[in-house]
């Protein structure tokens, strides 16, 4: 299979010579496309600086990251944006919806600005959001929808444009339970029938176990990693409290 | 310590003050420039008619300034109250690490009066520099000669500036405290994380109210234009109607434009869908949405502002070519009842030696021929349309001999007519007698039958500083009654060019039969006087004009940059699906643009037909365009309302750029 995402030895340090902090201490890895990856870990433990290293928010100290088999950290300007518009799409804890534009227009700006005619775009958006069930909510408002109607409006806005990868960061971390199971298994049929490969980081077990890898990091270097292969969801959940526990310490909130 | 965080407060932000700063360093700097004519005006050499005029305009001026000193008050306090909600986070966590709200106000006392008193050092120096210069203008507008050029400084204006601007600041900080007590912890806290709540009108209503307005509007519009003679036909209050219909128009306008313009943009999907289009259009249909009422009262003080300066502009420019054309000769005096002759005048030997081109004119009247009768068949009609003129008041009439004569002094057209004619001469209203020449009316003028001659001719008897002759006869001078003699007219140039003998002639005319009712003109008090008034309206013109120039765009300014404060996330997402730093600035500079435009725009639109009301008015002074005007106008505005733009946009690219 092809390999979307690898990242090659990658540092990130942060601070002066005097008082150095390694955020992200010698990781490598690699996702093939399809894959639905978890990164878990507790706060602090470097992965959402691993996140945004991916999703070149940030410079790394050393080390290479490849997307589609393309250099990132090399990459400068408008190339950058040009990279992120292409080959990747966004999810965030917090939505980051444009509280001005309704669920439609936040999605179809992503396709806007790659220069898709107006008839494409609608096409597009009404195909997704029927798959995402989120027709009805359209033509509201960020601020007349809930939490989780919101976040899967971000995500039809993160695949519409169809990146290479899929980034979310903490995407259940807002949410209520009912909501993250709805986003959830809104997740896996991107994942599963649509083919989406998706890199998700969070600390909560249960949000975890509906990837199909989990990679474990602690401070700044990988801890574990679990492969969910042919367990059940339910039985994945419990190898995942398994490492959690090992973890130990403040990992003990994922539970 | 509090000082100290206040003076750090203040360094760290002061990118973000830059506009506060500058608004208010204008403030003072042109609050003084106008407040210090006293010494501008000290070291000109100036005759007493000059001084009374110069009296006059400091006086106006001083008025003007209390009501100046309200709008920037104004100003100032709804710029402060920005910079207090930008900061409303900082003052939560000061509140958490336990500092009182008594603490927090007095740190905000301190910061203003750090703030108030480096603007006012600042406006206050430019100030001083700048009346070093304008003292040049302010002798050019009085037509006076500068004795010498020193360094100019009021001491009035300084302390009138200090006391006003001191009474601002108080009062501000009043405001601040009030604020800061009014605020609870938690919502100081979460400010930034408040999700804006859009207000979504019904797009039914917002096209129903936008042409609701644009009918208001219109009807306000022809008001002023196409029906102003019908209008004022009622008492002048009646004005009011159109104002009041201007006011609420312009704000229905800008409650509905945002609406009613997305509404047809998004149905050209097109161009909606294009780009970061979607958003730019409806970030400007949020931003004024949410600021109808200010929008709107810039949107009106850009009109005024225009009007003013461009009818000051024309009255000024108007003026100082005017005297050349309507006071051809240096004196006149006008003997009115039969117990003076003009000619005594010349009796004097003084005035012998020093004058020339002397020339004694007659003007009779028929006591059977008013003005009514003399507009023939059109009297009815113009009756109807001049509500406002006398028209049992006598008409004169002048010897075509004596007529040609004075022309020549006057250097204003001859006429030659048969026995059977007569001529109309008139420089006002020309319209009224034009269209009774149009009419052929047939006049009976000394009981002498007289066809009309065949056109107007344009000219005047009395020497004035612009157009005032609504018209006189000009007949044979055979049919002329001598017995029905009523003026006497006597006009004539100075010999010399030295001021002391010119001086000594104005003297001379005054004095000339000062017992008896006589009307004396001379080209020097013409000028004058002419000069005096057109400094007054230049200035009180320039004054309110900047002030309000500097207050709207500031506002605008403001809003514009704490709102790119609030808008910072949303470049953010906008960067991460992908939109290039090119893309993104267009889209900054879009919207600063339109709602930069928008109340200009609409103004501009409002002063094209205030104008024309304007050149009504005008008219009355015989000033037919005021395109002169316009331009110097349009040169302030894009100097000013420019130099705020293109500030307002750099600071706000600076504020959303994101160094990686």
């Amino acid at each position: 299979m092809a390999k979307i995402l690898k990242v090659k030895n990658v540092e990130k340090y942060y601070g002066t010579k005097t008082s150095l902090t390694k955020a992200i201490n010698d990781i490598s890895f690699e996702v093939e496309k399809g894959e639905f990856v978890a990164i878990m870990g507790a706060s602090g433990s470097g992965k959402t600086t691993l996140l945004n290293c991916i999703s070149t928010i940030d410079k790394v100290t050393a080390g290479e990251i490849y997307v589609d088999g393309e250099n990132i950290t090399k990459l400068k300007g408008n190339k950058l944006n040009k990279f992120r518009r292409d080959k990747l799409g966004f999810i965030f804890q917090d939505f980051n919806l444009l509280d001005t534009l309704t669920g439609y227009e936040n999605i179809s700006l992503s396709l806007a600005i790659q220069n898709v005619p107006y008839h494409e775009q609608k096409e597009r958006i009404e195909d997704i959001a029927s798959k995402l069930g989120i027709t009805k909510i359209l033509n509201k408002y960020p601020y007349q929808m809930s939490g989780g109607e919101k976040q899967r409006i971000a995500s039809a806005r993160a695949i519409i444009t169809n990146p290479s990868l899929v980034l979310a960061d903490e995407p259940t971390g807002a949410l209520d339970s009912k909501s993250s199971k709805q986003l959830l298994n809104s997740f896996e049929y991107l994942n599963k029938d649509l083919n989406s490969t998706i890199l998700m980081v969070t600390h909560d077990a249960f949000t975890a176990s509906y990837a199909t890898r989990v990679i474990f990091i602690k401070d700044g270097k990988i801890f574990n990693e679990l492969n969910k292969g042919e367990l059940s969801r339910k039985e994945f959940f419990n190898q995942i409290i398994d490492v959690v526990t090992l973890l130990g310490g403040e990992m003990n909130d994922a539970l | 310590m509090l000082y100290n965080l206040s003076l750090k407060n203040i360094k760290k932000s002061f990118k973000d003050y830059a506009i506060y700063f500058v608004t208010l360093i204008l403030g003072v700097c042109i609050f003084y420039l106008f407040n210090s004519m006293d010494s501008q005006t000290a070291i000109l050499e100036v005759t007493s008619r000059q001084s009374e005029m110069i009296d006059l305009l400091e006086q106006i001026l001083s008025y003007i300034s209390v009501f100046v000193s309200f709008i920037l008050g104004f100003l100032i306090i709804y710029a402060s109250r920005f910079l207090i909600k930008k900061r409303n986070k900082e003052f939560g966590v000061y509140m958490t690490l336990g500092m009182s709200k008594r603490k927090i106000s007095l740190l905000l006392l301190i910061e203003t009066f750090i703030i108030g008193l480096i603007s006012l050092a600042f406006g206050l120096l430019l100030g001083i520099v700048l009346s070093q210069i304008t003292s040049i203008f302010v002798a050019n507008l009085f037509e006076a000669n500068m004795s010498k050029f020193t360094f100019n400084f009021s001491k009035t204006a300084l302390f009138k500036t200090i006391l006003y601007f001191g009474i601002i600041y108080f009062i501000v900080m009043i405001f601040n405290t009030i604020i800061i007590n009014k605020n609870k912890l938690i919502d100081l806290l979460q400010a930034s994380k408040k999700q804006e709540k859009i207000r979504i009108k019904s797009s039914m209503i917002s096209v129903i109210l936008f042409f609701i307005s644009v009918l208001m509007l219109g009807s306000a519009y022809y008001m002023v234009t196409a029906g102003v003679n019908d209008l004022l036909k009622y008492d002048v209050s009646i004005l009011l109607v159109p104002i009041l219909l201007g006011t609420v128009g312009t704000i229905l306008f800008f409650y509905s434009v945002a609406g009613m313009s997305l509404k047809i943009i998004s149905k050209c999907h097109n161009l909606y869908s294009k780009k970061l289009n979607t958003f730019v259009f409806k970030q400007i249909n949020s931003k004024i949405n949410t600021m109808v009422i200010s929008i709107s009262i810039i949107c009106l003080m850009l009109f005024v502002t225009l009007c003013l300066l461009t009818s000051a502009f024309t009255i000024k420019d108007y003026f100082n070519n005017s005297i050349n054309t309507y006071a051809p000769v240096d004196y006149q005096i006008v003997s009115i009842n039969q117990n003076v002759r003009v000619t005594e005048f010349l009796e004097d030997t003084f005035v012998k030696e020093n004058t020339k081109d002397n020339l004694v004119v007659s003007e009779y009247y028929d006591e059977n021929f008013d003005y009514a009768k003399s507009l023939g068949k059109v009297y009815e009609q113009i009756k109807q349309e001049y509500s406002y003129i006398q028209f049992d008041s006598p008409v004169y009439i002048m010897s075509e001999a004596d007529y040609n004569k004075l022309a020549r002094l006057l250097k204003i057209d001859t006429v030659t007519i048969q026995d059977d004619e007569y001529a109309i001469v008139s420089n006002y209203n020309t319209d009224i007698y034009e269209s009774v020449l149009k009419s052929n009316s047939t006049m009976i003028i000394f009981n002498h039958e007289l066809k009309p001659y065949k056109k107007l001719i344009n000219g005047f008897v009395n020497i004035s500083g612009n157009p005032a002759n609504l018209g006189f006869f000009v007949v044979s001078d055979q049919i002329i009654e001598k017995d029905h003699l009523k003026y006497e007219i006597l006009s004539g140039n100075y010999n010399s060019k030295d001021q002391k003998i010119i001086d000594k002639l104005e003297e001379k005319v005054k004095k000339f039969h000062t017992e008896e009712t006589l009307i004396k003109d001379t080209r020097y008090e013409i000028e004058i006087s002419a000069a005096g008034l057109t400094a007054i309206i230049t200035f009180i013109g320039l004054y309110l004009g900047i002030i309000f120039l500097i207050s709207s765009s500031a506002i605008l300014a403001l809003k514009e940059l704490s709102d790119c404060i609030d808008d910072k996330k949303k470049y953010k997402i906008l960067r991460q699906i992908g939109a290039d730093e090119k893309e993104i600035n267009k889209a900054l500079f879009m919207q600063t643009f339109i709602f930069f435009m928008m109340p200009l725009s609409i103004a501009v639109i409002h002063t094209i037909f205030g104008l024309k009301f304007c050149e009504w008015i005008l008219k009355s002074l015989g000033i037919t365009s005021i395109l002169n005007g316009s331009y110097i106008t349009f040169i302030f505005l894009i100097l000013i309302y420019g130099i705020y733009f293109i500030i307002t946009y750099l600071c706000s690219k600076n504020i959303i750029r994101e160094r990686i």
